[in-house]
């Protein structure tokens, strides 16, 4: 009997498999709703590995809310049919301070491994960890932000964490006739045929919000908080730099996620507006990005 | 001086930049745009040891300026590189 299970986000299907860690998937609050058939994977999460780290390197820490972490790179090593490194290129991992583990070597691009995850939040998010990993290296990136519908378009908030980009789109499904939320936290951003979409995700932050849906990004908006409420249309190197610290922060401090990440910001703001925000919680604010977005 | 070959000039939509990921917590990403003579100071300069003078010569070749300004554009130049970190001394 296998514990494998499927899920299906960004376009991406992914087999879990394992044991323990994978039988646990689906009792993450959201996961459900993507749920696939493990036998048509493209991509594989592999759990419950033994995974022992050789001489790793941390670039990156983070202490969030629910989980903590380090991200860096490590010695290649061989795992019988699992691990074929190339050459002395290193991979790249991941440890939570309860010492589970993750580990992706990027010359197999369609495969993450996992050590066992018992913690659930831990697993939510070593399963967002692998997913951007793995839709790095196919124009698919989780993008931190708040996405709303409308007529059939999304639009995505983004801002740091605190700047008010739950408030604003709540304020948009008040006052904006016909709009919707696709995703409070973490939506997938996929370049597809040259066009950029939106799609849905497992991980939406304090909302739970779960849709397996896709949809054009009519634009992308920056908030910041002010006193007033004003909108202006980015310059290229403006929308790059509202973008960018938006996408997966760990990515940035290693070399073989760097340049990938900054080609895909790259295209993603050469194909779509980006606009930067600044406002006040109500209406009116609600009612210019509308209207900048949809009427210009 | 040289500069620091271990940043990549990147082209991003059709601009060149060099990212630099934030250095500590409190620290944001930096993003440096480079126009069109910075970027050929850059390329023209990238592999080798160079002095002020080189940046000068480098300029009086390329442009129809007179020695003053090429001098007064080159130390600005330096300069900026100098700011963001791209110049090894």
């Amino acid at each position: 009997m296998t514990n494998d299970v499927g899920l299906r986000v960004g376009g991406m299907a992914l087999r879990i498999k394992g044991g323990k860690t994978a039988a646990s998937v689906f009792d993450i609050g959201g996961m459900a709703v993507f749920r696939n058939s493990p036998s048509v994977a493209d991509y594989e999460v592999i759990t419950d590995s033994q995974l022992t780290l050789p001489s790793p390197e941390w670039s990156y820490s983070c202490e969030g809310e629910a989980v903590a972490f380090r991200f860096g790179h490590c010695e290649p090593f061989v795992i019988e049919n699992l691990l074929q490194p190339v050459g002395n290129e290193p991979f790249v991992c991941m440890q939570f301070v309860s010492g589970a583990s993750l580990l992706f070597n990027p010359a197999q691009p369609r495969r993450v491994l996992l050590s066992s995850v018992p913690d659930l939040s831990e697993l939510r998010f070593a399963l967002w960890m692998a997913f951007a990993l793995l839709g790095q290296r196919n124009n698919a990136v989780p993008v931190h932000s708040s996405v709303v519908v409308k007529e059939g378009r999304a639009v995505l908030f983004l801002g740091e964490s605190g700047t008010g980009k739950s408030t604003h789109t709540r304020l948009w499904l008040n006052h904006i006739e016909g709009s919707k939320l696709l995703n409070d936290d973490s939506p997938v951003v996929v370049i597809h045929e040259g066009r950029v979409w939106a799609c849905g995700s497992p991980w939406s932050g304090k909302t739970p919000c779960y849709h397996q849906h896709a949809f054009p990004v009519a634009a992308i908006v920056r908030l910041e908080q002010q006193p007033y409420n004003q909108i202006a249309r980015c310059s290229t190197i403006q929308a790059f730099s509202a973008l960018q610290p938006s996408c997966p922060p760990a990515f940035v401090h290693v070399d073989s996620c760097r340049e990938l990440l900054l080609q895909f910001v790259a295209s993603v703001v050469d194909r779509v507006p980006v606009y930067r925000l600044g406002c006040l919680p109500d209406k009116a604010a609600a009612e210019l990005s509308y209207h900048t977005v949809f009427q210009s | 001086m040289r500069l620091d070959s271990r940043q990549k000039l990147t082209n991003v939509a059709g601009e060149n930049i060099v990212f630099q990921p934030a250095r500590g917590k409190v620290d944001m990403n930096h993003v440096i745009a480079f126009n069109d003579t910075a970027l050929f100071l850059y390329n023209q300069l990238k592999d080798r040891d160079f002095s002020l003078d080189d940046v000068v010569a480098e300029l009086l070749a390329e442009y129809e300026v007179d020695e003053a300004t090429a001098r007064k554009d080159a130390a600005a130049w330096i300069a900026e590189m100098e700011k963001n970190h791209l110049l090894l001394q």
